[in-house]
């Protein structure tokens, strides 16, 4: 189930909002619904809110209902006039059967946990993931599993996303398990043979074989999903580990290009926001799935924050992604009719700032965040005035004045005085401070 | 930053108030924008600023609305209007003193009296009212990158206040270039490829006249005609 729009009608700011989130016409998923969508807007718009409403209107998601609704005698009521609009697998009619709404307007769902699995059809996929603008980095050693594949709501800001670990946990086990056996008897071989080495080489070989033909879920884990994210914290994930027993594997264990590895409590929280926010992409795999990330950008340096948005996309499949985001890197990363830009208008209320005249077509924008520098996006998109400190244009203005005083000396032939070499130094001096980042003046050549 | 004419009188009253409390030697009251007179003197210098930031000459307010119709007994008719502007104490070490100080009164843009300007001392090199300013002997654009530069046909010291000035009153404030930079790219490029003529051009223009002009001498536009 894919959202392709919400209205919302008079909600704390929100006054008749209406979003499309669908493909605009002209495109080639024209009117389908968008595969990630991007929410920025300043501070009190309502960015987390607007995440909130998707995912917990969609699936009458707990934390949103203890938020925002009230509950009566035959059960949860979300608030009159916020319409969602859903994609064709869940469309009106079966929306109609998973809530009934009552005479006024309210909606209730009083549905089992099984019948609501039953409408989505879906089994052992998450329905909606949430990951909270701040994720719980604690690393629960909790044993006790909790088995997320049979969840259909996984919201971050309730489980610990290292929980997530525990699905896979029994499958390194097994893994370490078998080797540890095929490890025992090529030491029984060699016991046994010490001068046949042609037993010695056999045993080898099916140690050397099972490593070839079996799945081992950490090199998995380090090749398809977190080493080349890690790459740019110079760091991998440990694939040698010397496990004799369950409790020995803990979570998982990552090491430098030297082999060091890097005890959990020294991680950066960086590389904590990313194994634990991908993890649980990779071991659940995704698949139609709603996912609401916000504030994708917290504790990535700039060169994360431009591959992020693809580097989850790639972790899951035929998802709907929402973002919501103070990042212009972050934004650069989506289509012009992906980004939601709420705004505050004269009446305080929360509007979206169109990118586009007239129908909403792909000819028709006049906003393309991702064909603009980064100075650009936060002018145009994010609307800041300054994209610099004042002092920088103090700086320019007077390497363009000793500029100007220089081409002066030359016109005079004194550039090769005392003072034109003091005066030339300054301006180098300066110039390179400004990263040469300014207009030379035109001049006429001597 | 154009040369104003702050003789042209139009808050008579404030001025009767003003003059009243210099003959006696008497201190000024405390500056507050819920004075009696200030909207008439942020009114009037409005007006002989065209409705532009003083400074910049950033478009603030619609000046029509202020000529002397709209005046009663030295007063302005209205008691509040909005404008995106500040009324701004050019030398802010009088503001305590002699906080309605005429001469050291102006309108301008609220983001270069709050983000940029401030308490920063001025050197009266660049003061728009002063009999001896004339920007286009103190300064000269730079179109390429839309700034003004102290002119270097001046002496070095005085190329070294000129350019404090320019810091100081943000002529050259980031905004301010971007907008100025749009502005005139258009009408200088819609005057060169002759889909304006001069006079047409300088008819649409109404803000950064000073700028235009210096570009109009240095591309020498009178002659593309």
């Amino acid at each position: 189930m894919k959202v392709t729009g919400v209205h919302i009608e008079d909600f704390h700011q929100f006054k008749n909002l209406d979003i499309d989130l669908t493909y605009p016409k002209g495109h080639e998923k024209e009117g389908e619904p968008l595969e990630k969508v991007c929410i920025i807007g300043q501070s009190s718009t309502g960015k987390t809110k607007l995440l909130e409403i998707i995912g917990g209107l969609t699936y009458n998601h707990r934390s949103f209902r203890e938020k925002y609704s009230f509950h009566n005698k035959n059960g949860y009521v979300f608030i009159k006039g916020i319409d969602i609009a859903y994609s064709q697998s869940l469309g009106p009619h079966e929306y109609a059967q998973m809530y009934n709404q009552n005479q006024n307007g309210f909606v209730i769902d009083n549905r089992s946990f099984q019948e609501k699995m039953a409408v989505n059809a879906v089994s052992a996929i998450p329905n909606l993931i949430l990951y909270p603008a701040e994720l719980n980095y604690v690393v629960s050693h909790d044993l006790v599993i909790d088995d997320f594949n049979r969840k259909e709501i996984i919201d971050f800001s309730i489980e610990s996303a290292s929980l997530i670990w525990n699905i896979i946990l029994q499958n390194v086990q097994k893994y370490q398990e078998e080797e540890f056996k095929i490890r025992q008897q090529i030491s029984r071989v060699v016991e046994d043979n010490r001068n046949d080495l042609k037993a010695i080489t056999n045993a080898l070989k099916v140690l050397e074989e099972w490593q070839k033909t079996s799945f081992n879920p950490i090199e998995d884990i380090a090749e398809k999903c977190l080493n080349p994210i890690l790459e740019k914290f110079h760091l991998r994930v440990k694939t040698k580990l010397d496990i004799q027993k369950k409790d020995d594997i803990g979570f998982i264990k990552i090491e430098d290009f030297n082999g060091n590895e890097i005890p959990y409590g020294l991680w950066s929280t960086g590389t904590k926001q990313v194994v634990l926010s991908a993890l649980p992409l990779y071991l659940l795999k995704p698949n139609r799935t709603i996912i609401l990330f916000d504030e994708p950008e917290r504790s990535l340096y700039p060169d994360l924050q431009r591959v992020i948005i693809d580097y989850y996309l790639q972790l899951t499949t035929d998802c709907q992604l929402f973002f919501a985001t103070h990042s212009p890197i972050i934004a650069s990363s989506f289509e012009p009719w992906e980004i939601i830009e709420l705004k505050f208008n004269k009446d305080g209320h929360v509007h979206q700032e169109l990118y586009y005249d007239g129908e909403r077509h792909v000819d028709n924008y006049t906003i393309t965040p991702n064909y603009l520098t980064y100075d650009l996006m936060l002018r145009n998109v994010f609307d800041l005035k300054e994209t610099y400190p004042a002092i920088r244009d103090e700086k320019i203005t007077e390497v363009l004045m000793l500029r100007n005083q220089l081409e002066k000396l030359k016109k005079e032939k004194k550039l090769d005085t005392t003072a034109g070499k003091r005066l030339y130094d300054k301006y180098m001096k300066l110039a390179k401070k400004l990263s040469w980042e300014f207009e030379l003046p035109q001049y006429e050549e001597a | 930053m154009r040369k104003l004419d702050k003789t042209k009188m139009l808050a008579t009253a404030y001025k009767q108030w003003l003059d009243k409390l210099e003959a006696e030697g008497k201190s000024h009251p405390p500056y507050k924008s819920s004075h009696e007179f200030y909207i008439d003197v942020v009114a009037n210098l409005l007006w002989i600023q065209d409705g532009l930031c003083a400074y910049t000459e950033q478009f603030l307010f619609d000046s029509t609305e202020l000529g002397e119709e709209n005046w009663i007994e030295g007063k302005y008719g209205k008691s509040k209007f909005e404008f995106f502007g500040h009324l701004e104490h050019y030398d802010e070490s009088l503001k305590e003193s002699k906080g309605w100080l005429w001469s050291n009164l102006f309108v301008a843009h609220s983001d270069i009296n709050t983000k940029l300007k401030g308490s920063k001392p001025v050197r009266y090199v660049l003061k728009p009212d002063a009999d001896s300013y004339d920007p286009f002997y103190l300064l000269q654009y730079d179109f390429k990158s839309h700034r003004f530069l102290p002119n270097t046909e001046r002496e070095l010291d005085l190329q070294n206040d000129i350019l404090h000035d320019i810091n100081v009153l943000g002529l050259n404030y980031q905004s301010v270039i971007q907008d100025r930079k749009a502005h005139l790219n258009i009408l200088t490029e819609e005057v060169r490829l002759h889909n304006k003529t001069l006079v047409q051009a300088r008819e649409s223009l109404r803000e950064y006249f000073t700028a235009f002009e210096m570009i109009v001498k240095e591309l020498k536009l009178e002659l593309v005609q």
